[in-house]
This record gives structure tokens, sequence and C-alpha cells, in this order.
């Protein structure tokens, strides 16, 4: 045997063995406790699914459901079972999908290909082939669903509407885009969000609280089932049912009224704030924004030129014509102007600045001028009022006695008069409201009239327009039929809001009028529709109060019709304001309106047949008539 | 032959025992790692761990005939069973390009129905004897170029064999009898130099793309790498004459080589490379060694001298020769595990999604069968290759501990049984079989954890794969059996 001479080497390799697995065991160290690569491994192999809540329904004031989900089907498939399919030689009948979906065979092909195309594409993961399937295509496709590997059905919920109204008020849901999603982390891509309306004002509470179930998915991006059985699970929570404060007849039946004309009615029971209904004129089914539906209808919503998509009840600003003079009223005597014993005389037409539009006697008082809509009496009044104490003989260096005219005190009379108009709810938009969208009226400020006449060149001469709600006032409907629920309220009003669950008692708000001023304005508009413009449009059964308007809106277009009003006489529960867009006098369109509206809401008839039919078959704008007969043949078409 | 077997009773029990955890481990870990949900128990035929089993088994039977043979035969079978093995690696290849072709792009499987074989696992058996016989011959001594080139042959040549095949990683197996033959006195300059040679290619790679100084041409991989050589040059000087003279004229030659290139490079504005001055001066050097190879008539300085010009030559050449010798699968795999690139989609994806496991598993674990990464099937040849995953990924940092424990248990045992083995067949024998394993845990642990580039070859008695666990099986038990030796002298 050879002496063994390199005996000392084993401990070269001894320290082989020994370093190796320790380096090894080092570096397996940190790897594992430098929590690099957990949130990766997490990322990889767990899919949280989202489980959607179901949204919550809403319902009217008398709990009729108007809004609810319905379940719906989408045809999905998995690209890569349709391609394994095909390799073993069991390919898709593309002829016999067509019909089943009842699609030309074209468009089925050209979904196989756009199905790639969508954004976040796997094809291991199913893809929508085919949205909303009707029920009875949904039992068809079910049985004959094993003749095309690769294809499921997923249900999910569509909104469905129970009536054929109140557009504008419930709003509608649509896909969240990319810059709402930005500032809402709760959100996804391909989320629906409420826009506009109920929906969108409370997303929140209908909306609930989406769930998350964890699955597990492998390398290729095929699911395996739930992370630990679903322990870590999050069960959705349902959206809150929300009650509108909307009568959905009193809706439908002014919807009805409306059709061929552009305008709106706001009705609102005065002692809570209730919107009673908001309709704006040209509308259109609800159904028509849902889903499918929405690709065919929204173009011509968006496009048309009646704009069906402004919510005129909200948004449009119009001169609130001889309504404003209620309230001009209640602003003169605040202020001292006038009392309600005031006399002033009345040439009629051939008055100056501003000529009367009536005949009656002179001088006339307050309640008078109400009654008859007297331009003259409300111009002196007005300029009584903001030019009070402006006139003052002051005596100069030499003794003499000048007459001069105090701009500070006009300026600060008019202020004055400007914020118990914002206090009665004009001007700006109620800010403490849940209604979406509300645009502001508008009351030019003194620095406006100073920059266009300079300081000391206006006096009410100057803005006398305002005094009988032209000019440079502005109102919106809401904000009028407001103005009427604070007259019938006698001198408070709870701001106008749409839901009942939420009774906003706490938005209680005090005009800076002194309740002993109202009731002369309410005789007045008693006499108005007793004696005065209104006399030929009462409520058979109920007495009413109101006030017509001829809103002049440009040189040569025909005068806006506006009326606001409330009833019962002695004990409101219905306040209202009409207008309807350049169809002449306030009492031949929105003061019929305003009656059949109310009575309906208090009576739940129509006693006067005839006046509805006229007033339904009426078309005062032609372009409305002509987007609601496009609309309607496309809905026909469609079915 | 009963009282052969009688032997059983001196078999090695740690070894024993850690053979048989690293069995039991492998077989849980690759049960964790391919079962399906369709799989209805543990060793149903069909399923990865069903097979394994069985194949456990097979080894099982098999390492108790190997206790049923005579020490003696062994050693007296080695050359006689190498040869038809050889064959056997011979004909793998067009067997198995008619019969099933390749398997991932390798022909060395061969397939019984539903059972594939691979001789080129359990050839490293029957190279190991032949080895140790050849190096355990009363005569042999490792000197001179015929013995080495005896040695070498007999692994040179199932690793030529094995390549023909296309499955390089198990043919690499073989450098590991390099290991053997340190031991049995090769000089220990040859796997240092082996070393170095590793350590300035991969610095070459490595650093091919930063420029030394941002100067154009002068990667800083090649000037370190050249520096390098200069430095082992002086300490080989220093180490074998401790010729101060000479350390100081070369070192003075790099110091005007230095003063020369910013001469002429700042002062001058020549566009020169400092790479082929550094080369200069080391070729440079040489050339002086030779002339003092002449001078003291010492073959030593010739030997330097021929080191350094071959290392300048070579560190300039690597960089043409990784581009043009190995395959693009090859290079990517060589630059994803030297970081150079990261392509989590192509040859990176194991890699980071092992290194992605294991980085989740933690200091316990996700627990058995709950490793998400392993479960959903992220990492490829999970139950093979990169069972070791599974390991780090369900049992945490912990299992890894363990795991490697028992390797460092099972190599620090068999480097004792060799040490104390009498006979030097069994000693050689024992060196390869250490050899062998070594090189295994080094590749596969290191691949999975992502510090080598990815080579096939399995994590040994553990991951999945029967001809990889009859091969293994054999080796330990043979090398048991052959210690049982040191008793039998007490009879």
């Amino acid at each position: 045997m050879n002496e063994d001479v390199n005996k000392g080497r084993k401990t070269v390799v001894l320290a082989i063995i020994v370093l190796v697995p320790l380096i090894y065991l080092i570096y397996i160290g940190v790897l594992q406790f430098s929590g690099d690569y957990k949130d990766s491994a997490e990322g990889n192999a767990f899919y949280h699914k989202i489980i959607y809540a179901p949204r919550g329904a809403i319902f009217d004031r008398n709990n009729k459901l108007l809004v609810y989900n319905q379940r719906t089907y989408d045809l999905l498939v998995t690209m890569d079972k349709v391609n394994s399919a095909d390799k073993e030689g069991n390919p898709i009948d593309t002829l016999a999908l067509s019909k089943l979906l009842n699609e030309d065979d074209s468009v089925v092909r050209a979904r196989f290909e756009s199905v790639k195309k969508v954004g976040g594409y796997s094809p291991c993961l199913p893809q929508r082939f085919m949205t909303e399937l009707l029920p009875e295509d949904y039992a068809k496709i079910m049985e004959q669903l094993w003749r095309f590997p690769g294809f499921s059905i997923q249900s999910r919920t569509l909104r469905k509407y129970k009536y054929d109204a109140a557009a504008h008020v419930l709003g509608y849901i649509r896909e969240i885009s990319q810059a709402q999603l930005n500032d809402r982390p709760t959100y996804r891509s391909g989320d629906y969000i409420g826009d506009t309306g109920i929906e969108g004002s409370y997303e929140e509470e209908l909306r609930g609280k989406n769930g998350e179930e964890i699955q597990l998915r492998d390398v290729r991006g095929r699911i395996k089932g739930k992370y630990q059985d679903g322990k870590y699970d999050v069960r959705p929570i349902e959206g809150t049912n929300i009650i509108s404060t909307i009568d959905i007849d009193l809706q439908m039946f002014a919807e009805q009224l409306l059709k061929g004309k552009r305008g709106s009615v706001v009705a609102i029971e005065p002692s809570t704030g209730e919107v009673l209904c908001m309709v704006s004129s040209p509308s259109w089914n609800p159904e028509y924004l849902v889903g499918r539906n929405r690709r065919t209808y929204y173009p011509i919503l968006a496009n048309d030129k009646s704009k069906p998509l402004i919510n005129r009840a909200i948004q449009a600003q119009y001169p609130p014509g001889s309504t404003f003079k209620t309230l001009q009223a209640l602003v003169c005597q605040q202020m001292g102007g006038i009392t309600e014993k005031t006399l002033f005389s009345c040439n009629g037409p051939s008055s100056y600045p501003i000529k009367c539009t009536h005949h009656h006697g002179s001088p006339v008082s307050l309640e008078g001028a109400i009654e008859q809509s007297c331009n003259p009496y409300f111009w002196q009044a007005y300029k009584a009022t903001i030019e009070k104490e402006c006139y003052v003989t002051k005596k100069d260096k030499r003794g003499r006695t000048r007459n001069k005219f105090d701009h500070d005190k006009f300026h600060a009379n008019y202020d004055r008069w400007r914020n118990i108009m914002f206090s009665l709810g004009m001007g700006f938009a109620f800010s403490d409201s849940d209604i979406p969208g509300l645009k502001d009226g508008a009351i030019s400020s003194i620095k406006t009239y100073s920059k266009i006449y300079g300081d000391k060149g206006w006096k009410a001469l100057t803005i006398r327009s305002n005094s009988i709600g032209q000019g440079e006032v502005l109102v919106t409907p809401i904000q009028l039929a407001n103005a009427a629920s604070i007259i019938a309220n006698g001198g408070w009003y709870i701001t106008p809001h749409i839901n009942k669950n939420d009774s906003l008692l706490s938005h209680k708000h005090l005009p800076d009028v002194d309740k002993g001023y109202y009731a002369v304005v309410q005789r007045g508009m008693w006499r108005v529709c007793q004696y005065g413009t209104g006399r030929h449009y009462q409520i058979p059964s109920y007495e009413m109060c109101g006030k017509t308007g001829t809103a002049d809106n440009g040189r040569n277009a025909t005068p806006h019709s506006i009326f606001i009003g409330y009833a019962p006489a002695d004990n409101p529960k219905i306040a209202i304001a009409v207008v309807i867009e350049n169809a002449g006098f306030g009492a031949t369109w929105a003061n019929p309106i305003a009656s059949l509206c109310m009575e309906k809401y208090l009576t739940r008839e129509c006693s006067r047949q005839d006046l509805y039919d006229r007033m339904v078959e009426s078309v005062t704008n032609p372009e409305v008539r002509e987007f609601e007969n496009k609309i309607n043949s496309v809905a026909s078409d469609g079915k | 032959m009963a009282s052969e077997f009688n032997a059983i009773k001196h078999i090695d029990k740690p070894l024993l025992i850690i053979y048989l955890l690293l069995v039991i481990v492998g077989w849980f870990n690759i049960y964790s790692a391919s079962v399906t949900e369709s799989q209805t128990s543990f060793y149903e035929l069909s399923s990865n761990s069903g097979k394994q089993l069985l194949w456990i088994s097979v080894s099982l039977v098999v390492a108790l005939i190997i206790f049923t043979i005579k020490n003696n035969v062994f050693s007296q079978l080695a050359y006689v069973s190498y040869w038809p093995m050889m064959v056997l690696l011979a004909i793998t290849l067009p067997l198995a390009m008619l019969g099933g072709g390749d398997t991932k792009g390798s022909y060395s499987w061969i397939s019984f129905g539903s059972f594939k074989i691979q001789p080129a696992e359990f050839a490293k058996y029957f190279v190991t004897l032949a080895i140790a016989k050849c190096m355990s011959e009363y005569t042999f001594q490792l000197k001179g170029l015929k013995n080495y080139l005896r040695v070498v042959f007999l692994f040179l040549l199932p690793m030529g064999l094995i390549i023909m095949e296309k499955e390089t990683g198990t043919a690499l197996v073989y450098l590991s009898f390099i290991l053997l033959m340190y031991r049995e006195g090769m000089p220990g300059l040859v796997p240092l130099l082996a070393f170095l040679a590793v350590v300035l290619s991969v610095l070459v790679l490595r650093f091919s793309s930063v420029m030394f100084c941002a100067m154009e041409g002068a990667p800083v991989g090649l000037v370190v790498a050249l520096l390098i050589v200069f430095i082992v040059e002086l300490l080989f000087i220093l180490h074998y004459y401790y010729n101060w003279w000479s350390v100081l004229y070369i070192v003075s030659a790099f110091v005007l080589t230095i003063i020369a290139f910013v001469v002429f490079r700042v002062v001058l504005g020549f566009d020169v490379n400092l790479t082929y001055f550094l080369a200069g001066l080391n070729i440079a050097s040489g050339i002086y060694l030779v002339v003092m190879s002449f001078l003291r008539w010492r073959v030593g300085y010739l030997w330097i001298a021929v080191f350094v010009i071959v290392s300048t030559v070579a560190t300039f050449s690597v960089g043409y020769a990784f581009d043009n010798v190995l395959e693009p699968h090859q290079q990517n795999r060589i630059m994803v595990a030297l970081g150079m690139i990261d392509d989590p989609h192509g040859v990176g994806y194991n890699t980071i999604q092992s290194k992605i496991a294991i980085g989740s598993g933690g200091l316990l674990g996700k627990g058995f069968m709950n490793g998400t990464q392993t479960r959903l099937k992220y990492v490829p040849e999970q139950h093979t290759d990169f069972i070791f995953c599974t390991v780090a990924e369900e049992w945490g940092f912990v299992g890894a501990l363990v795991l490697i424990g028992l390797y460092f248990g099972l190599m620090y045992r068999i480097l004792v049984i060799a040490e104390r083995q009498e006979y030097k067949f069994s000693r050689c024998y024992a060196y390869g079989v250490l050899g062998i394993i070594l090189f295994h845990f080094i590749i596969n642990v290191g691949m999975v954890i992502g510090l080598m580039p990815v080579i096939g070859i399995p994590l040994p008695l553990v991951s999945y794969g029967g001809s990889g666990m009859l091969g293994f099986t054999l080796l330990l038990a043979t090398l048991l059996k052959l210690d049982t030796q040191r008793e039998e002298r007490l009879f």
C-alpha cells in the first residue's frame, strides 16, 4: 500500500464542505428575511375577485318602487379553452353560435377578434363576449352551451326602472371614468358609479360595500379555488334603499303636461322642503341610459338641439318676470320703502319709465298691484326702497342748501335689498341641498353695476328692470318654487331635497323678512287666482294662491310663461313653480299646468280633462316634439 | 451470501440515518410540489409522488442487494462494468432519437413504456468505481502525464458522450473528480489555477460594459483581470523563488508603463488604450521571466512566464469565446446568474420565481402543502431541479437550515468515512462520491437561490427522478458496504 502523503488535504476539503453550505444559508436568510419577495409572491398568486354589492333600490314618497336591480346575463368566452378545443378538432361552430345569438355570422367572427383587444385581456380568463342577454335568450343559450367549449355565462345586475319617468331626478349609473377613478380609491376600472340625480348624490349609500374573494391563481392565470377556504373573504354589504320625496304620480302627470314643451315643473311640500316633483322637459325614458341602450341613446340625447340632458328645473336660469313681484313686495316692506297701505298711481300703458300691461284703477294698493301685476307700482316701490333717504339737502360752505344724492346710502340700500333677496333663496344655489348639479341664479352686485356705469353713474332708474323681475335678475325654477314655499309658509323654508330618509329639518332657514309682511302678499296672490291674471285656472275644489309671470328674454323671442303658487290657500300642501320656455303669457301655459298639477297632488285626480288634454297636446316648442318623435322611433326600431 | 450480509451490523448509522431522512424529506416535498386536485392518495402510481415511492423502494432493494456482494467484487468488476456502461451511454443517443425523441431538448432518456431511465445519472456510479480502481492500483501514482491521462480519460469519455446527448449539466458533474484527484496528490495549483480562471472570466464578463475611468475600450473587468494576473505573477515569483529583485524590476516596469500611459493619454493627447499597455506590460514581464529561466537555469520561471502570457491572452479572448463558442441560451443563463441581465420572461424567469418562492417563505414557511408559489406552479421543474424552493417556501428558513444541515452532515460523514478507509480503493471511491454530491449541492442550490447559472442537475436524493435516486443510492450503498470492511479485520 502506498503511503498516504496527502492526508492533510482533507482539511481543505472540509473547509469547502463547511463554507459552501454556510454561504448558501446566509444568502437564503437574506432572501427570506429581507421581505422583498413576500409581496411579489402574493401579487403573483392571489387574485382578488370583487363580489359586487347589490345596489340599493329607490322608492317614491308613497313607497312605490321606482328603481331596482334586474339580473342580466353575459356570455363569456375563455379563448384558451376555445383554442385548445380547436386543436382537438372541435372548433367553434360560429354559424350555429351566431344563430343562437341572433347575430350576423360576421359580427360573431369580429367579436372573437375584438375580445382580444380589451384592456387586461388574458386568454385564461373569461372575457365578455356578449352582454345583457335577454332572459329568453339566456334559457336557449344555456341549453346549447355544451356545444361551445370555452363559453360560459355570468350573471350581473342592471338598473331597472318601473316607470318611464323622472330620468333627471333619478339620474343614472355608468362606468366610472378615468378622471373619477383617480380620486376614488375604493373604485376599480369597470365599476359603475351614479351620475346626476339621486344615483349621483346618494352614490355612497346606494352602492353599499363590495366584498372580496381571495382566489388562488396559478402561473397561467387559471383560478385554482379559494385561499384558505375563504377565511379572508369579505362579504359584500348591500346598498341602502333610498326613499325619495318624489311623488311619482305627480311627476308623471307633470311630464305628460310638458310634452312638446321646453320647460320645467318643480313642486315642493312647503312644510318639509320635500321636492314632490321635478320635471325637466324634454326628458327620456330612464331605461335608455342603462347598459347596452346607452350606446344607442346617449349620442341622441347629447346632440339634440333641444338639449334634453340639461335638468332645466335646477340648471336653467330664467328672468322671473312678474313672479318676482311677490318677493319684491316682501323686501320693499321689510326695508321700509313701502307699507302694505302704500298707494302708487298707475297711468296704465302710458306710465313712465315702465308701462303697465294691465288695465286697472289708480292709485293702486300693494295687494291690488300684485293682483293686477302692476309694473308702475313695483317700479315706484323699488325706487322708494333702494333710494330711501338718498336725496339729502346739505348746507355747503357758504351756507347755501344743496340737493345731493347720497350714493353711499344708495349702495348700502341696494346691498341690503340684494342680501334679503339672497335670504329668500334667490341668487346662489342652495348650498345644503342633496340635489346635485344645482345652478346659481343671479342678482348683480354693486361692483358689477359700478363697473358698467361708474361708481356714481347708476341709480334706481338705471336698474329699474329689476323691480319687475327682468334685467339682471335670474332664477332657477327650483328657486322659484322655494320662493312660493316661503310665502306659503309665511316666512321660512326648509332646503328643498329629494331624500325622504333625511328630512333636513335642521336646515330650516328664516329669510330676513319679518313674518308680518307675508299676509299681504298671500292675499295678493289669492286675489291673482280669484280676480287677477290667474282667475281662469282655479282649482275647482281648493282655493289656490299664485302669481303669473311673462318673462321677456331677448328682442324677438316669445316670452317665457311662468307661474308660481301654492294650494290650498289656508293650509298649503304644495308649492309649485312652472316655467314654459318661449310659450307666451304666464296665464296661458304655466298657470293652467300648475293648477292641474296642484289639483292632481291634492285630490289625486284631474277634474278638468279638457284642459288636461289641451295642455298635453299643445306644442309650444316644435323642436321638442321633433326630439320626442325621433327618440320614440329609435325605441320602436330597437324593439 | 447470508454471512456477507451480516456486515450490515457494522453499517455507519449516522450516514444511513441522513440518507433515509433526505429520502423522506424529498418524497414529502415532491408530493407537495406535484400533487394535483385529481390525485386521491399518496402512492397513486400515475402521480409523481407515487412513482417516486416506487423508485425509492427499488433503490432500497438495490441497496440491500449491494450488501450481499463481497467487498472485493466492487473493485474486481469496476472495469468490467465500466465498458458496458459506456456502450449504454453511446447507444442512448440513437435510441432516444429513434424512440420518443427529445425530452426537453435532451437525448439522454431511454423509455420503457411510461417509465424512462437516464443512463447518464447512474453512469456516475460506474465511472467512480472505475476511477477508484484505476487510482488504487498498486503501482499507480498520480504523477506523470500518462497516469493523469488514464484517470482523466475515464471521466472525459462519459462526459463527451453525455454532452453529445445534449445533457451538458449532467456532463459537468464529471468534473467533480478533480476533488478526488486533488486528494490523491494532484498539485493544489491545478484547482487553484482553475478557480483563478473562473474568477477572471467572471470578472471580464460581468464588468464588460462599464469603462475604467470612462475610457473607451478599457472595460473595468478586463483592466482588473489584467492587474490580477500581474499580481499573481509577483506572488508566484515570491512564493517559489523569493526573488525580491525581480519583483522590484517588474514593479518599476509597471510604474513606468503607467507613467508612459499618462504621458501619451493626457499630456500628448493620443487616444491610447490602457488595456493594451497593461497587456504589453504582462507580456514583457513574461519575456523577462523566460530570460530569467535561462540565466538562473530554473524551469519554474518559464512556467510562470507561460502562466502570465497565457492568462493575458486568455483574458482578452474570454469575451470572444463567450460570444462565439457558447450557445445563446447558455450565454443567457450565465448573464442572468451574473446579474447582467434581468430577463423575467425568459431564462431569468426560473430564477426570479424561485427567489420569490424562497423569499416568501420567511422564518417558518407557509406550511406543508401551503406554499402558494409551489401549489400554483409558478416555479418550473419544481419537483425536480427546483425542489429546494418548495422546502424553503413551505418550511421557511428553518426548513432550509435543516436540509442544508443534512447535506453538510452527509458530506461530512462521507469525508469521515473516506479518511478512515484502509484500502486506497475505498478511499478513492469515497472521495469520488463526495465530489459528485458536493458538485450537485453547489450547483443545484446555487442555481435555485440565483447564485449560479441555471444548470439542470438534481438535488441528490431529494429531487424527483428514478435514475437519480437509483444512482445516488448505488453510490452511497456501495460506500456503506465498503466501509464495513473496517470491522472485518477484527474477525
